[in-house]
């Protein structure tokens, strides 16, 4: 792992390095690879089914463009949104070039565990214990749900069906628990508590 | 009038956009919280481990449904994969970097372009200030104050020596500088209380080799303008 540029501090917030790296600072592209090369990574690994040589290619077009074309984003955007827009972009024209559909994503393959995942490279057994504890913060439907979609990778129709509800109320608990997660993550990091 | 959804349907519509960040809602709170809940999500996919120990009864997972692994390869598999693991994974991390490191020369070159960028449009406006009717000099009323000017060609003048030595971004841009070299030169040399007619030679020069307008156009192409 290569360490970042020294000249910021490596908390600043990717909005105060996409303000950087408009105003000319390219160093500031280092740290939005820093920091999102493993989310666009598995995002692209789930919407191209595992096509690891082609992944690896989108990964380095999407910062390509973030580069290139920096200057058409919209202050006031979360850097996130258009980073993944420009993956999600760059999947769709792939798929596109080679005539193929885009699977439902339901139908998507999980990543092969035994191929480096987005969070293998940085401080992953400290996120993964607080994803853990986050975890145990979930309600037991909600626990049962996160479990059955992706521990064991059932499709939201089958676990419906196990757990006799809708479709869309397992939707709907998965986004909640994704939520909760998130908050109960954001608590146990935030130094006030 | 559409009604607005139910929470339920709501976050059920929620929890099917959040892999489609190209039809997120054009709300930046909104679309800060969906990328947010797609790295988590992405995580889990990638990373269903953290889920194990919550679930000491459940079914258990298998190595990957990407390969049908046969039983009768699974003693082969016990040796292999740990290896083909860590060669995949120093593979990945090596390509990675290089991919990295490939960007960051390109970050290096889009640097050098600004630079040459801002020689080529501080010079287009140092000739477009030099077309306008300056002050009179103070000790000669007869003569063009260009002390300003003169000050600027000298700076772009020492520039344009380093950007020569650096390299330039095209045939096309070297030819420019070449030319606006020779003129800022000209400037240089000349005094800053300068003769009217000597001013109107270097506007001139300065027409008859489109500078002006060159130095802008490259400018504007080095900066990405045009892209």
């Amino acid at each position: 792992m290569t360490a970042g540029p020294a000249l910021e501090p490596l908390e600043a917030s990717p909005e105060t390095w996409m303000t950087r790296l408009k105003g000319g600072h390219e160093e500031a592209l280092a740290h939005l690879m820093a920091r999102f090369e493993k989310p666009v990574f598995a995002f692209l690994h789930r919407r191209l089914q595992g096509e690891t040589g082609v992944v690896q290619e989108l990964t380095q077009e999407v910062f390509l463009k973030c580069l290139l074309h920096c200057q058409r984003f919209e202050d006031g955007r979360p850097v996130a949104a258009w980073i993944f827009t420009l993956a999600a972009n760059a999947a769709t024209d792939h798929l596109r070039k080679r005539g193929r559909e885009l699977p439902p994503p339901e139908s998507f393959d999980a990543p092969d565990p035994h191929q480096a995942s987005p969070w293998d490279m940085v401080d992953q057994s400290r996120k993964l214990r607080a994803l853990k504890e986050a975890m145990g913060g979930l309600t037991p439907r909600q626990r049962d749900m996160v479990l059955a979609y992706y521990v064991h990778e059932h499709a939201v129709k089958r676990i419906a069906e196990d757990l006799g509800c809708a479709e869309g109320t397992v939707k709907a608990t998965l986004f909640q628990s994704l939520a909760k997660l998130r908050k109960n993550l954001e608590v146990k990091h935030d130094p006030r508590t | 009038m559409t009604p607005e959804p139910d929470p339920l349907t709501r976050d059920a519509q929620a929890f099917d956009l959040l892999e489609h960040p190209e039809a997120w809602p054009e709300d930046p709170a909104l679309q800060a919280e969906l990328a947010a809940l797609l790295e988590l999500h992405l995580a889990l996919h990638a990373h269903p481990e953290v889920g194990e120990d919550l679930d000491a009864t459940g079914p258990v997972r298998p190595l990957s449904r990407s390969f049908p692994w046969l039983m009768s390869a699974a003693a082969v598999l016990l040796v292999a994969v740990p290896l083909a693991y860590h060669a995949q994974n120093v593979r990945t991390m090596a390509e990675m970097s290089r991919n990295q490191a490939r960007i960051q020369d390109l970050a290096q070159k889009r640097g050098q372009d600004r630079l040459w960028a801002g020689f080529f449009q501080q010079s287009s406006l140092l000739i477009q200030d030099f077309a306008k009717r300056p002050a009179a000099c103070t000790s000669d009323k007869d003569n063009e104050d260009r002390s300003a000017e003169r000050e600027v060609a000298f700076a772009l003048l020492q520039a344009s020596h380093k950007l020569s030595a650096q390299g330039a971004p095209g045939p096309d841009a070297e030819a420019v500088r070449s030319d606006l070299h020779a003129w800022l030169m000209e400037l240089t040399l000349e005094d800053p209380c300068l003769d009217p007619r000597r001013a109107q030679e270097l506007r001139q020069w300065a027409n008859a080799h489109n500078l002006e307008d060159e130095a802008q156009r490259l400018g504007n192409l080095l900066k990405g303008e045009t892209l």
